[in-house]
C-alpha cells in the first residue's frame, strides 16, 4: 500500500503543486511592459518581429492579433526548443531528446491510465473491446519505449555536457547534478524492470497495467511488483520524482508559461478604457479608471 | 561559491569564487582578453592594436578598478573604514530586499523572480551577448556569471539566513563592488533573453543590480545621474541646455536651414493644440543639429502641424533613469508628459532616439497606474517619416543618396518595441546602394553604447566602449561595406554595380559609405568607434540619422545637404 500511496501522492503533488507554483508566479504585480519581439500574437507581423507601434497613429487602430500564431510559436518552443536549436545547437541534442522523453512518458501515463479503466470496468466483452485494449497496450507500450530511450539518452547527453564541457561545469552544481542523476536512476530501472519484456513483448506492461490499477483503485500493488526490486526501486524513484519536480527548479515548464506569455509576449498598450487599464486600478487599489462609462471623472 | 578553477586560459578569471577576492588583486588584465576578429580591408592599415592603459594609480586608489580595469560605476569610491564597508554591504543588501518587494518594484518583479529561480544554467545566453563575443568570450562578461553572483546573495542573505555578522557568511565589499561595475559590462540590449530558452532575462538582472546601488545607496555613473538625471530634472535637459540656449539653437538651426537649403522656417515652438509635439533627445541640437533641422524641413514641407516646447523637460526626450533608478525614471517621464498635456498636444512624436522611444511608449505605459482622461498618445517618428514616402507626400530622388548604406538597428526600436519596417521603407526607397547588416533587424546587435555607454566618458570607460562592447557592431559595419572594403558581402547586400567581389577592391576614403543609426545614442557610440578606429579618414565610414537621409534626397534641393558630400564633391 506504501507504493500505491507514494505514486498517488506523486501524481497529487506534481498537478497541485504546479498549480502552485503557476498561480504563485501569475498573482505577482502585473509587468511594467518587459515584451520583446518577436511577439508572435503580432498578425502579419511575427515573422519578422514587428509590431503595431510601426503604424502612425497606432492607438486609433484596431489590434490586429493571432492567438493561432502565438499558440504555433508555443508549441514550437515546447516541442522542438527552437530558441536553443538556434543559439546553441549542441546542447539541443541532448535536451530536445530528454523533453521528448518526458511527452513520450505522459503519453504512455495518459495511455496506461485510459488502458487500466478500459480493462477494470469499460466494454469489457466482445472482440471490438479486445481489439481496443490490444491497440492500447501497444501504444503504450510504444510510447514508454520511446519514452525511456530518449530520456535516457537525453538525460545522459546533458550529464556528459555538464561534466566535460569546461563553460557548462563552472555553473552546474549538485543541483543540476542531483536533478539529472535523479533522473537517470529512474530510467535506469525502468529498463531493469522492462528489459526482459525484449524476450516477452506485453508481459512487462501488464505489470504497469497492474500498478495503474491499484492506483486508481486505492489497493496495493500487485505482489510479483511488489516482490521485484527493480520495480520497488523504480516506483520510488518514480514517486519521488513526480513530488520533487513541482518543488524544484524543474518547474521551469510553468515558469516558461509566464516568461512567454505574461512577459515577453504581452504587450498589450494601457489604453484609457481597456481592459488593462481596469486591472492596473484594480492592482493599485483605484476607484475604476477613469475614462470607463460610470467611472469616476 | 567555491568552484574547480577553470585553468584553459591562464590569468583569465574562471571562477564565481574570484569575485571575492581583495581589492588588491584586479581579476582580469584586458591586455589578456582574445578580443574578436576584425575583417579589416587588405591591405588598410590594421586598427592600432594598442596595449588597453592601466588604470593609474591615483584611481586604483579611489575608484574600484579591479574587476576588469575599467571604472564605469565612477560614484562608487572605496570605503575608507570598515564601517563604511559594513554599510555598503548593508545597503545593498537592502536594496535588493526591496526589489524583491510587491510593493516598490511591482513593474519588475515577475521578470526579476523568474530569472532568479528558475535558470537552468545552459549558458545559451552567453552565445547571443555581443560583449561576451567581443571580448573573446573572457568568462566574467558571460551574462550567466554575472547574474549568479548575484542569485547567491539573494540566496544567502535576502531569502536565506545568512547575515554579515553570521559564522560562514562571505559577503565582503569588493564582491558588490565588483558586481556593480559588472552591472555596467551590460547594454541591457536583452539579446541574451532572446536566446533564452525559458525566456528569462539577465539584462534585469543587471538592472536591478544598478537599482539596488542607486534607489538605496545613490550609486549610479555621473554621466547618467548626476549629470544625467539630475541635471535634467534641474535646468530642462541631461545636456544641461536650458530654455534661453535652447531659443539660441533654435535660431541658429532656422539660419542653418536657410544657408544649406534656401529656405525660410520658423520653428513652431510652444504653439498650443498642435497635432504633434515633436520631442528630439537633446543632445541632437548641441552634437547633430542637422538632425532636428531635417525635422523641421521635412515636417514644413508636408504641411504638418506641429510644435516645439520649451518648458521644462518638453524639449528634451531623454530618460536615463530607465537604464539605472526607477525613480528617476518616473519622476522625468511624469514631468515631460505634464508639459505634453500643459501644451495641449494631441500627440508626442519621439525623434530618433532609441532609448527616449522605449521610456516614453512602453517602460512607464504602466508606471503610472491606468491611463486616464489626461493620457497622451506618444508615437514614434518612424511610421511618420515612412508614411511621407510611401504615400508619396514628399518628392525624393533616390540618385542624391547614391552611396553605400547600412541600417544599424537600434536595440530599443527593434528587440524592445518592434518598430523594423518603417526605417526599411524609408531606406529602401531613397538609397539605391542600401544593404542590411547580418544579423539585423530584432536580432541586431547593440551599438555597444546601449544602458547609458554612449554618454560615460569619463576615467577609462570609453576604452571598454570602443574596444569591446561595441567590437561585435564594428565588424557588422566593416562586413556590410566589403564590396566596397575588400571581399565579398555578407548578409544580402544590394547590388552594388562594379563592385568586384573577393579581395583587389582599395578602401576610397573619399567614397562615403553611411551608417544610418536612428538613435542618438547609438550614434554617438558609432562617433566614438569610428574616432578610435579611424574608420573615416582611412574607410570613408560615415554616420548619421534618417531624417537626414531623406532631406538629403529631396528633389527640389539645391546642394546636398549632407556635408561629406559636399567635402568629397559628390
Amino acid at each position: 500500500m506504501l507504493l500505491t500511496g507514494l505514486l498517488l501522492t506523486g501524481f497529487v503533488v506534481f498537478l497541485t503543486g504546479s498549480a502552485v507554483r503557476a498561480y504563485l508566479l501569475l498573482r505577482l504585480p502585473i509587468h511594467g511592459r518587459w515584451e520583446l519581439y518577436p511577439v508572435p500574437g503580432e498578425k502579419g507581423r511575427a515573422a519578422y518581429g514587428g509590431s503595431y507601434y510601426e503604424e502612425n497613429l497606432w492607438w486609433q487602430r484596431p489590434r490586429a492579433t493571432s492567438f493561432v500564431s502565438e499558440l504555433g510559436a508555443m508549441l514550437g518552443e515546447m516541442l522542438f526548443i527552437r530558441r536553443l536549436r538556434e543559439h546553441q545547437k549542441s546542447l539541443w541534442w541532448a535536451s530536445v531528446a530528454f523533453h521528448w522523453g518526458l511527452y513520450c512518458l505522459a503519453g504512455f501515463t495518459a495511455l496506461l491510465a485510459a488502458g487500466a479503466a478500459w480493462e477494470m470496468g469499460w466494454g469489457q466483452a466482445g472482440p471490438a473491446a479486445l481489439a481496443v485494449s490490444a491497440a492500447l497496450r501497444t501504444a503504450t507500450a510504444t510510447l514508454g519505449g520511446l519514452g525511456v530511450a530518449l530520456g535516457l539518452g537525453g538525460t545522459l547527453g546533458l550529464l556528459a555536457r555538464r561534466l566535460f564541457d569546461p563553460a557548462l561545469r563552472l555553473y552546474s552544481g549538485p543541483r543540476e547534478y542531483f536533478h539529472l542523476a535523479l533522473f537517470a536512476a529512474a530510467y535506469v530501472t525502468a529498463l531493469a524492470v522492462y528489459a526482459p519484456a525484449l524476450a516477452a513483448p506485453g508481459g512487462r506492461l501488464a505489470l504497469s497495467l497492474g500498478v495503474m490499477k491499484a492506483v486508481l483503485t486505492l489497493a496495493p500493488v500487485p505482489a510479483d511488483v511488489a516482490a521485484g526490486g527493480a520495480a520497488v526501486a523504480h516506483l520510488v524513484l518514480l514517486g519521488l520524482v513526480l513530488i520533487y519536480i513541482p518543488l524544484s527548479r524543474l518547474s521551469h515548464y510553468v515558469a516558461k508559461f509566464v516568461t512567454y506569455h505574461r512577459i515577453q509576449w504581452d504587450n498589450g498598450p494601457n489604453l484609457p478604457g481597456s481592459r488593462l487599464a481596469g486591472r492596473l486600478a484594480r492592482e493599485a487599489g483605484q476607484p475604476d479608471a477613469p475614462g470607463k462609462a460610470g467611472a469616476n471623472p | 561559491m567555491t568552484r574547480t578553477a577553470d585553468a584553459t586560459r591562464p590569468g583569465m578569471v574562471s571562477r564565481l569564487a574570484d569575485m571575492n577576492r581583495p581589492a588588491s588583486e584586479q581579476l582580469l588584465d584586458p591586455n589578456r582578453l582574445e578580443l574578436a576578429a576584425l575583417p579589416e580591408p587588405p591591405g588598410a592599415e590594421a586598427t592600432a592594436a594598442a596595449p588597453f592603459a592601466a588604470p593609474k594609480d591615483s584611481w586604483k586608489d579611489k575608484y574600484c578598478a579591479f574587476l576588469d580595469g575599467f571604472v564605469g560605476l565612477d560614484a562608487l569610491q572605496r570605503p575608507a573604514t570598515e564601517a563604511e564597508e559594513r554599510r555598503f554591504l548593508e545597503g545593498f543588501v537592502t536594496g535588493l530586499r526591496h526589489a524583491l518587494d510587491p510593493v516598490s518594484n511591482r513593474g519588475s518583479l515577475q521578470q526579476l523572480v523568474t530569472s532568479l529561480d528558475f535558470c537552468a544554467k545552459c549558458n545559451t545566453c552567453s552565445e547571443a551577448c555581443h560583449v561576451f563575443a567581443g571580448a573573446g568570450r573572457a568568462e566574467i562578461y558571460r551574462p550567466l556569471f554575472r547574474s549568479e553572483v548575484l542569485r547567491r546573495i539573494v540566496r544567502d542573505y535576502v531569502r536565506g539566513r545568512l547575515t554579515l555578522d553570521t559564522p560562514g557568511s562571505w559577503l565582503r565589499w569588493e564582491t558588490v563592488a565588483r558586481l556593480g561595475e559588472l552591472a555596467y559590462r551590460c547594454n541591457l540590449c536583452r539579446r541574451c533573453a532572446q536566446a533564452c530558452p525559458l525566456g528569462l532575462d539577465n539584462a534585469v538582472l543587471a538592472r536591478e543590480v544598478r537599482k539596488a546601488l542607486s534607489q538605496e545607496l545613490g550609486l549610479a555613473p555621473t554621466a547618467l545621474h548626476a549629470s544625467g538625471t539630475q541635471l535634467q530634472l534641474r535646468t530642462g535637459s541631461s545636456t544641461g541646455l536650458t530654455k534661453p540656449a535652447l531659443l539660441d539653437t533654435l535660431a541658429f538651426i532656422e539660419d542653418f536651414i536657410g544657408e544649406k537649403t534656401g529656405r525660410t522656417i520658423k520653428i513652431p515652438l510652444d504653439k498650443k493644440g498642435a497635432d504633434i509635439l515633436l520631442i528630439h533627445n537633446a543632445g541632437e541640437f548641441l552634437a547633430w543639429p542637422e538632425n532636428p533641422a531635417a525635422f523641421a524641413i521635412l515636417f514644413e514641407a508636408a504641411g504638418l502641424d506641429w510644435t516645439l516646447c520649451s518648458d521644462m523637460l518638453g524639449y528634451d526626450s531623454v530618460n536615463y533613469g530607465v537604464w539605472y533608478d526607477d525613480t528617476q525614471a518616473r519622476e522625468i517621464g511624469a514631468r515631460q508628459l505634464q508639459a505634453a498635456h500643459d501644451l495641449g498636444a494631441r500627440r508626442i512624436v519621439l525623434g530618433e532616439c532609441g532609448h527616449a522611444h522605449r521610456a516614453s511608449m512602453v517602460s512607464l505605459d504602466r508606471a503610472f497606474g491606468a491611463a486616464g482622461r489626461g493620457w497622451v498618445p506618444r508615437e514614434s517618428c518612424l511610421p511618420l517619416l515612412a508614411e511621407m514616402v510611401e504615400k508619396k507626400v514628399l518628392r525624393f530622388d533616390p540618385a542624391r543618396n547614391d552611396f553605400p548604406v547600412t541600417l544599424h538597428d537600434p536595440c530599443n526600436l527593434v528587440r524592445a518595441m518592434g518598430i523594423v519596417k518603417p526605417q526599411r521603407v524609408v531606406l529602401r526607397a531613397i538609397c539605391p546602394g542600401f544593404r542590411e547588416m547580418a544579423p539585423s533587424g530584432v536580432t541586431n546587435y547593440c551599438c555597444g553604447g546601449g544602458s547609458g555607454f554612449a554618454v560615460m566618458q569619463s576615467l577609462n570607460f570609453p576604452d571598454f566602449r570602443n574596444r569591446v562592447s561595441s567590437r561585435m557592431k564594428y565588424r557588422q559595419i566593416l562586413e556590410a561595406f566589403q564590396p566596397e572594403l575588400g571581399g565579398a558581402a555578407r548578409g544580402g547586400a544590394a547590388g552594388m554595380a562594379g563592385a568586384a567581389p573577393g579581395g583587389g577592391v582599395t578602401p576610397n576614403p573619399s567614397r562615403p559609405k553611411y551608417v544610418c543609426a536612428p538613435c542618438s545614442n547609438c550614434k554617438g557610440t558609432i562617433r566614438d568607434m569610428f574616432d578610435y578606429h579611424k574608420a573615416t579618414s582611412r574607410l570613408g565610414l560615415r554616420y548619421g540619422g534618417l531624417a537626414e537621409l531623406m532631406v538629403n534626397a529631396l528633389a527640389d534641393l539645391k546642394a546636398p545637404y549632407l556635408d561629406f558630400l559636399s567635402e568629397v564633391g559628390a
